[in-house]
Protein backbone atom coordinates (compact mmCIF):
# COMPACT_ATOMS: atom_id res chain seq x y z
CA UNK A 1 0.00 0.00 0.00
CA UNK A 2 2.96 2.25 0.92
CA UNK A 3 4.35 1.52 -2.44
CA UNK A 4 0.94 2.60 -4.28
CA UNK A 5 0.54 5.94 -2.14
CA UNK A 6 4.42 6.86 -3.87
CA UNK A 7 3.93 5.96 -7.49
CA UNK A 8 2.68 8.23 -10.15
CA UNK A 9 -0.98 8.09 -11.57
CA UNK A 10 -0.14 6.34 -14.43
CA UNK A 11 2.08 3.63 -12.98
CA UNK A 12 -0.88 2.66 -10.05
CA UNK A 13 -3.32 2.97 -13.04
CA UNK A 14 -0.90 -0.06 -14.70
CA UNK A 15 -0.05 -1.67 -11.48
CA UNK A 16 -3.76 -1.80 -10.47
CA UNK A 17 -4.36 -3.06 -14.43
CA UNK A 18 -1.87 -5.80 -13.42
CA UNK A 19 -3.90 -6.84 -10.61
CA UNK A 20 -6.66 -7.56 -12.56
CA UNK A 21 -8.69 -4.20 -12.69
CA UNK A 22 -9.24 -3.98 -16.50
CA UNK A 23 -10.99 -1.00 -16.32
CA UNK A 24 -7.68 0.75 -15.23
CA UNK A 25 -6.36 0.03 -19.09
CA UNK A 26 -9.14 1.59 -20.41
CA UNK A 27 -8.01 4.83 -18.73
CA UNK A 28 -4.60 4.63 -19.49
CA UNK A 29 -5.88 3.95 -23.55
CA UNK A 30 -7.58 7.60 -22.85
CA UNK A 31 -4.79 9.53 -21.06
CA UNK A 32 -2.15 8.23 -24.03
CA UNK A 33 -3.26 7.21 -27.08
CA UNK A 34 -3.68 10.75 -28.89
CA UNK A 35 0.02 11.67 -27.72
CA UNK A 36 1.57 8.17 -28.93
CA UNK A 37 -0.51 7.99 -31.84
CA UNK A 38 0.30 11.85 -32.54
CA UNK A 39 4.42 10.88 -32.06
CA UNK A 40 4.07 7.89 -34.08
CA UNK A 41 2.30 9.93 -36.70
CA UNK A 42 5.14 12.00 -36.99
CA UNK A 43 7.37 9.51 -36.98
CA UNK A 44 6.46 7.31 -40.00
CA UNK A 45 4.38 10.51 -41.41
CA UNK A 46 1.43 8.35 -42.68
CA UNK A 47 -1.52 8.07 -40.89
CA UNK A 48 -2.49 4.42 -41.17
CA UNK A 49 0.76 2.97 -40.32
CA UNK A 50 0.75 5.33 -37.24
CA UNK A 51 -2.64 3.69 -36.26
CA UNK A 52 -1.50 0.70 -36.71
CA UNK A 53 1.97 1.06 -34.51
CA UNK A 54 -0.14 2.87 -32.31
CA UNK A 55 -2.59 -0.19 -31.96
CA UNK A 56 0.40 -2.46 -31.41
CA UNK A 57 1.78 -0.31 -28.39
CA UNK A 58 -1.14 -0.96 -26.56
CA UNK A 59 -1.49 -4.01 -27.34
CA UNK A 60 2.35 -4.75 -25.96
CA UNK A 61 1.35 -2.72 -23.11
CA UNK A 62 -2.14 -4.87 -22.59
CA UNK A 63 0.43 -8.30 -22.98
CA UNK A 64 3.34 -7.37 -20.79
CA UNK A 65 0.88 -6.28 -17.91
CA UNK A 66 2.02 -9.57 -15.51
CA UNK A 67 5.76 -8.34 -15.57
CA UNK A 68 5.21 -4.95 -15.24
CA UNK A 69 6.97 -3.44 -12.67
CA UNK A 70 6.82 0.32 -12.27
CA UNK A 71 10.37 1.27 -11.64
CA UNK A 72 10.82 4.25 -14.41
CA UNK A 73 7.68 6.43 -15.19
CA UNK A 74 5.15 4.70 -17.50
CA UNK A 75 5.24 6.92 -20.05
CA UNK A 76 8.83 6.66 -20.45
CA UNK A 77 8.31 3.24 -21.53
CA UNK A 78 5.28 3.52 -23.29
CA UNK A 79 7.24 5.54 -25.31
CA UNK A 80 10.15 3.77 -25.58
CA UNK A 81 7.64 1.02 -27.01
CA UNK A 82 6.21 3.73 -29.34
CA UNK A 83 10.17 4.80 -30.69
CA UNK A 84 11.09 1.22 -30.94
CA UNK A 85 8.40 0.33 -32.92
CA UNK A 86 8.23 3.43 -34.93
CA UNK A 87 12.34 3.26 -35.73
CA UNK A 88 11.96 -0.23 -36.68
CA UNK A 89 9.22 0.77 -39.01
CA UNK A 90 11.65 3.82 -40.70
CA UNK A 91 14.27 1.04 -40.79
CA UNK A 92 12.55 -1.63 -42.82
CA UNK A 93 10.48 0.71 -45.04
CA UNK A 94 13.34 2.96 -45.63
CA UNK A 95 12.87 3.28 -49.65
CA UNK A 96 8.98 3.56 -49.41
CA UNK A 97 9.22 6.72 -47.67
CA UNK A 98 8.96 10.20 -48.67
CA UNK A 99 6.59 11.92 -51.38
CA UNK A 100 4.13 9.51 -51.38
CA UNK A 101 2.87 9.36 -47.98
CA UNK A 102 3.52 12.79 -48.12
CA UNK A 103 0.96 13.86 -50.78
CA UNK A 104 -1.06 10.91 -49.70
CA UNK A 105 -1.20 12.56 -46.29
CA UNK A 106 -1.93 16.41 -48.49
CA UNK A 107 -4.91 14.73 -50.58
CA UNK A 108 -6.36 13.40 -47.31
CA UNK A 109 -8.71 14.60 -44.22
CA UNK A 110 -6.27 16.52 -43.53
CA UNK A 111 -6.23 18.89 -46.56
CA UNK A 112 -9.52 19.16 -46.17
CA UNK A 113 -9.49 19.93 -42.19
CA UNK A 114 -6.94 22.79 -43.12
CA UNK A 115 -9.39 23.92 -46.26
CA UNK A 116 -12.30 24.41 -43.86
CA UNK A 117 -10.54 26.83 -41.65
CA UNK A 118 -9.04 28.64 -44.33
CA UNK A 119 -11.22 29.56 -47.09
CA UNK A 120 -8.08 31.68 -48.57
CA UNK A 121 -6.69 29.10 -51.09
CA UNK A 122 -3.84 30.93 -51.31
CA UNK A 123 -2.74 31.01 -47.74
CA UNK A 124 -3.86 27.03 -47.91
CA UNK A 125 -1.24 26.88 -50.44
CA UNK A 126 1.52 28.68 -48.54
CA UNK A 127 0.84 26.14 -45.70
CA UNK A 128 0.74 23.29 -47.65
CA UNK A 129 4.12 24.19 -48.91
CA UNK A 130 5.25 25.70 -45.46
CA UNK A 131 4.31 22.16 -44.15
CA UNK A 132 5.83 20.21 -46.84
CA UNK A 133 9.40 22.10 -46.22
CA UNK A 134 9.24 21.30 -42.23
CA UNK A 135 8.51 17.92 -42.53
CA UNK A 136 10.68 17.46 -45.69
CA UNK A 137 13.50 18.93 -43.57
CA UNK A 138 12.68 16.87 -40.38
CA UNK A 139 12.24 13.74 -42.49
CA UNK A 140 15.90 14.10 -43.17
CA UNK A 141 17.02 14.07 -39.65
CA UNK A 142 18.59 10.47 -38.36
CA UNK A 143 15.61 9.32 -36.96
CA UNK A 144 17.01 9.18 -33.29
CA UNK A 145 17.44 12.74 -33.76
CA UNK A 146 14.06 13.16 -35.44
CA UNK A 147 12.45 10.78 -32.21
CA UNK A 148 14.48 13.68 -29.81
CA UNK A 149 13.19 16.62 -31.51
CA UNK A 150 9.53 14.73 -31.11
CA UNK A 151 9.93 14.42 -27.55
CA UNK A 152 11.36 17.49 -26.32
CA UNK A 153 9.06 19.99 -28.64
CA UNK A 154 5.67 18.28 -29.16
CA UNK A 155 5.99 15.63 -25.70
CA UNK A 156 7.70 18.52 -23.84
CA UNK A 157 9.42 15.42 -22.11
CA UNK A 158 12.83 16.31 -19.72
CA UNK A 159 15.88 15.87 -21.06
CA UNK A 160 16.51 12.71 -18.42
CA UNK A 161 12.86 11.56 -19.77
CA UNK A 162 14.20 11.29 -23.33
CA UNK A 163 17.40 10.08 -22.54
CA UNK A 164 15.34 7.06 -20.67
CA UNK A 165 13.09 6.69 -23.67
CA UNK A 166 16.33 6.51 -26.27
CA UNK A 167 18.60 4.50 -23.97
CA UNK A 168 21.49 7.03 -23.75
CA UNK A 169 22.64 9.22 -21.78
CA UNK A 170 21.20 13.10 -20.96
CA UNK A 171 24.48 14.35 -22.00
CA UNK A 172 24.27 12.52 -25.75
CA UNK A 173 20.43 13.72 -25.63
CA UNK A 174 21.75 17.42 -25.50
CA UNK A 175 24.24 16.86 -27.93
CA UNK A 176 21.44 14.81 -30.42
CA UNK A 177 18.81 17.80 -29.94
CA UNK A 178 21.94 20.50 -30.54
CA UNK A 179 22.73 18.88 -33.72
CA UNK A 180 19.10 18.38 -35.15
CA UNK A 181 18.23 21.34 -34.34
CA UNK A 182 21.99 23.08 -36.27
CA UNK A 183 20.47 20.66 -39.33
CA UNK A 184 16.77 21.97 -38.84
CA UNK A 185 18.25 25.82 -38.66
CA UNK A 186 20.43 25.42 -41.60
CA UNK A 187 17.57 23.92 -43.55
CA UNK A 188 14.88 26.39 -42.44
CA UNK A 189 17.18 29.25 -42.55
CA UNK A 190 15.21 31.09 -44.23
CA UNK A 191 11.67 31.14 -42.16
CA UNK A 192 14.16 33.27 -40.07
CA UNK A 193 14.45 36.09 -42.25
CA UNK B 1 30.94 37.63 -25.71
CA UNK B 2 29.68 40.20 -28.01
CA UNK B 3 30.88 38.72 -31.39
CA UNK B 4 29.93 41.48 -34.60
CA UNK B 5 32.09 39.63 -36.85
CA UNK B 6 30.21 36.69 -37.47
CA UNK B 7 31.97 34.37 -35.51
CA UNK B 8 30.09 32.53 -32.68
CA UNK B 9 29.48 33.39 -28.88
CA UNK B 10 31.05 31.33 -26.53
CA UNK B 11 27.15 30.51 -25.42
CA UNK B 12 26.85 28.45 -28.38
CA UNK B 13 29.33 25.87 -27.79
CA UNK B 14 28.90 22.80 -26.50
CA UNK B 15 26.89 22.24 -23.01
CA UNK B 16 26.08 25.93 -23.01
CA UNK B 17 24.13 25.92 -26.15
CA UNK B 18 21.62 24.18 -24.44
CA UNK B 19 20.85 27.05 -22.40
CA UNK B 20 19.70 29.06 -25.31
CA UNK B 21 17.97 26.14 -26.46
CA UNK B 22 15.85 26.07 -23.40
CA UNK B 23 15.41 29.30 -23.49
CA UNK B 24 13.67 29.41 -26.80
CA UNK B 25 11.61 26.33 -25.68
CA UNK B 26 10.79 28.62 -22.63
CA UNK B 27 12.07 25.70 -20.54
CA UNK B 28 14.23 28.28 -18.39
CA UNK B 29 13.21 29.57 -14.85
CA UNK B 30 12.27 33.34 -14.71
CA UNK B 31 15.73 34.57 -13.16
CA UNK B 32 17.97 32.51 -15.48
CA UNK B 33 15.54 33.80 -18.30
CA UNK B 34 16.33 37.29 -17.14
CA UNK B 35 19.97 37.01 -16.91
CA UNK B 36 19.93 35.43 -20.56
CA UNK B 37 18.15 37.95 -22.14
CA UNK B 38 20.18 40.41 -20.99
CA UNK B 39 22.88 38.74 -22.12
CA UNK B 40 21.56 38.13 -25.53
CA UNK B 41 20.67 41.98 -26.00
CA UNK B 42 24.44 42.94 -26.42
CA UNK B 43 25.43 39.71 -28.16
CA UNK B 44 24.05 40.06 -32.39
CA UNK B 45 25.78 36.28 -32.61
CA UNK B 46 22.92 34.79 -29.92
CA UNK B 47 20.36 37.14 -31.14
CA UNK B 48 20.86 35.34 -34.57
CA UNK B 49 20.63 31.92 -32.61
CA UNK B 50 17.19 32.79 -30.47
CA UNK B 51 15.85 34.00 -34.31
CA UNK B 52 16.93 31.44 -35.68
CA UNK B 53 15.90 28.59 -33.37
CA UNK B 54 12.78 30.70 -32.70
CA UNK B 55 11.59 30.55 -36.41
CA UNK B 56 12.46 26.71 -36.39
CA UNK B 57 10.14 26.58 -33.28
CA UNK B 58 7.18 28.54 -35.21
CA UNK B 59 7.87 26.26 -38.06
CA UNK B 60 7.45 23.04 -36.38
CA UNK B 61 4.11 24.01 -34.95
CA UNK B 62 2.57 24.41 -38.62
CA UNK B 63 3.24 20.77 -38.32
CA UNK B 64 -0.73 20.29 -36.67
CA UNK B 65 -1.66 16.73 -35.53
CA UNK B 66 -3.58 14.37 -37.38
CA UNK B 67 -7.14 12.96 -36.02
CA UNK B 68 -7.44 9.07 -35.67
CA UNK B 69 -9.48 7.55 -38.14
CA UNK B 70 -12.87 7.35 -36.46
CA UNK B 71 -12.71 3.10 -36.68
CA UNK B 72 -9.71 3.21 -34.16
CA UNK B 73 -11.28 2.93 -31.15
CA UNK B 74 -13.24 -0.38 -32.33
CA UNK B 75 -10.47 -1.95 -33.95
CA UNK B 76 -8.25 -1.72 -31.42
CA UNK B 77 -11.16 -2.83 -28.90
CA UNK B 78 -11.53 -6.35 -31.54
CA UNK B 79 -7.74 -6.97 -31.06
CA UNK B 80 -7.92 -6.84 -27.36
CA UNK B 81 -10.55 -9.02 -27.15
CA UNK B 82 -8.66 -11.98 -29.52
CA UNK B 83 -5.80 -11.05 -27.35
CA UNK B 84 -7.56 -12.36 -24.50
CA UNK B 85 -9.16 -14.97 -25.99
CA UNK B 86 -5.68 -16.12 -27.24
CA UNK B 87 -4.67 -19.76 -25.49
CA UNK B 88 -2.13 -19.76 -23.53
CA UNK B 89 -0.03 -22.03 -25.56
CA UNK B 90 -0.02 -19.07 -28.15
CA UNK B 91 1.21 -16.44 -25.51
CA UNK B 92 3.84 -18.64 -24.20
CA UNK B 93 4.84 -19.09 -28.25
CA UNK B 94 5.00 -15.24 -28.26
CA UNK B 95 7.20 -14.96 -25.02
CA UNK B 96 9.86 -17.76 -26.18
CA UNK B 97 9.89 -15.69 -29.65
CA UNK B 98 10.01 -12.20 -27.41
CA UNK B 99 13.40 -13.66 -25.70
CA UNK B 100 16.00 -12.47 -27.45
CA UNK B 101 18.43 -15.28 -28.29
CA UNK B 102 21.34 -12.84 -29.46
CA UNK B 103 23.57 -13.23 -25.89
CA UNK B 104 23.50 -16.84 -26.52
CA UNK B 105 24.78 -16.60 -30.40
CA UNK B 106 28.22 -16.05 -29.29
CA UNK B 107 28.21 -18.59 -26.75
CA UNK B 108 27.19 -20.81 -29.34
CA UNK B 109 29.53 -20.10 -31.67
CA UNK B 110 32.49 -20.11 -29.37
CA UNK B 111 31.24 -23.62 -27.97
CA UNK B 112 31.28 -24.36 -32.28
CA UNK B 113 34.62 -23.04 -32.65
CA UNK B 114 36.26 -24.81 -29.52
CA UNK B 115 34.44 -28.03 -30.65
CA UNK B 116 35.48 -27.57 -33.53
CA UNK B 117 39.47 -27.03 -32.48
CA UNK B 118 39.25 -29.73 -30.40
CA UNK B 119 38.89 -32.03 -33.10
CA UNK B 120 41.18 -31.22 -34.94
CA UNK B 121 43.89 -29.93 -32.77
CA UNK B 122 43.50 -32.66 -30.08
CA UNK B 123 46.87 -34.00 -28.51
CA UNK B 124 47.35 -37.43 -30.12
CA UNK B 125 45.29 -40.12 -28.75
CA UNK B 126 46.80 -43.09 -26.65
CA UNK B 127 44.29 -44.98 -27.63
CA UNK B 128 46.13 -47.02 -30.92
CA UNK B 129 49.18 -47.06 -29.35
CA UNK B 130 50.19 -50.69 -27.94
CA UNK B 131 51.46 -49.99 -24.36
CA UNK B 132 54.28 -52.60 -23.50
CA UNK B 133 52.74 -54.19 -20.84
CA UNK B 134 55.25 -55.66 -18.18
CA UNK B 135 56.54 -59.22 -19.55
CA UNK B 136 54.84 -62.10 -17.71
CA UNK B 137 57.07 -63.73 -15.31
CA UNK B 138 58.79 -66.38 -17.71
CA UNK B 139 58.22 -69.75 -17.07
CA UNK B 140 61.41 -70.42 -17.65
CA UNK B 141 62.56 -68.01 -14.78
CA UNK B 142 60.12 -69.36 -12.78
CA UNK B 143 61.61 -72.87 -13.50
CA UNK B 144 64.93 -72.08 -12.98
CA UNK B 145 64.22 -70.28 -9.21
CA UNK B 146 62.43 -73.42 -8.40
CA UNK B 147 65.12 -75.67 -9.23
CA UNK B 148 67.50 -73.53 -7.04
CA UNK B 149 65.35 -73.54 -4.19
CA UNK B 150 65.64 -77.64 -4.73
CA UNK B 151 69.42 -77.29 -4.68
CA UNK B 152 69.44 -75.29 -2.13
CA UNK B 153 67.28 -77.43 -0.45
CA UNK B 154 69.70 -80.07 -1.09
CA UNK B 155 73.04 -78.47 -0.07
CA UNK B 156 71.69 -77.83 3.11
CA UNK B 157 73.70 -79.81 6.00
CA UNK B 158 71.70 -82.68 7.06
CA UNK B 159 71.14 -83.40 10.62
Amino acid sequence: MSTCAVLEPDALLMVRFRDGETQCFTELLDRHRVSVFHFLYRMVQNQAVAEELAQEVFLRVYRSRAKYEPSAKFTTWLFRIAMNLALNWVRDNRHEQGQGSLDEEMLDGKARQVSDHRPDVEAFLVYQVKLAEVRGAIDRLPAKQRAAVFMHKYQEMEYSQIAKVLGCSESAVKSLLFRAYESLRARLAHYAG
Amino acid sequence: MLDDSGGTCPLQDGDNAQLLLDYCARRLSPSVERSLELHIAECPSCQKFRDQQRAIWNALDVWEHADFSPGFDLRLQEKLEAEARRPVTAKAMDWMQGVSMRPALPLAAAFLLWMVGWQFFKPASDAGQTVPLPDPPAIEQVESTLEDMEMLNQLAPSE
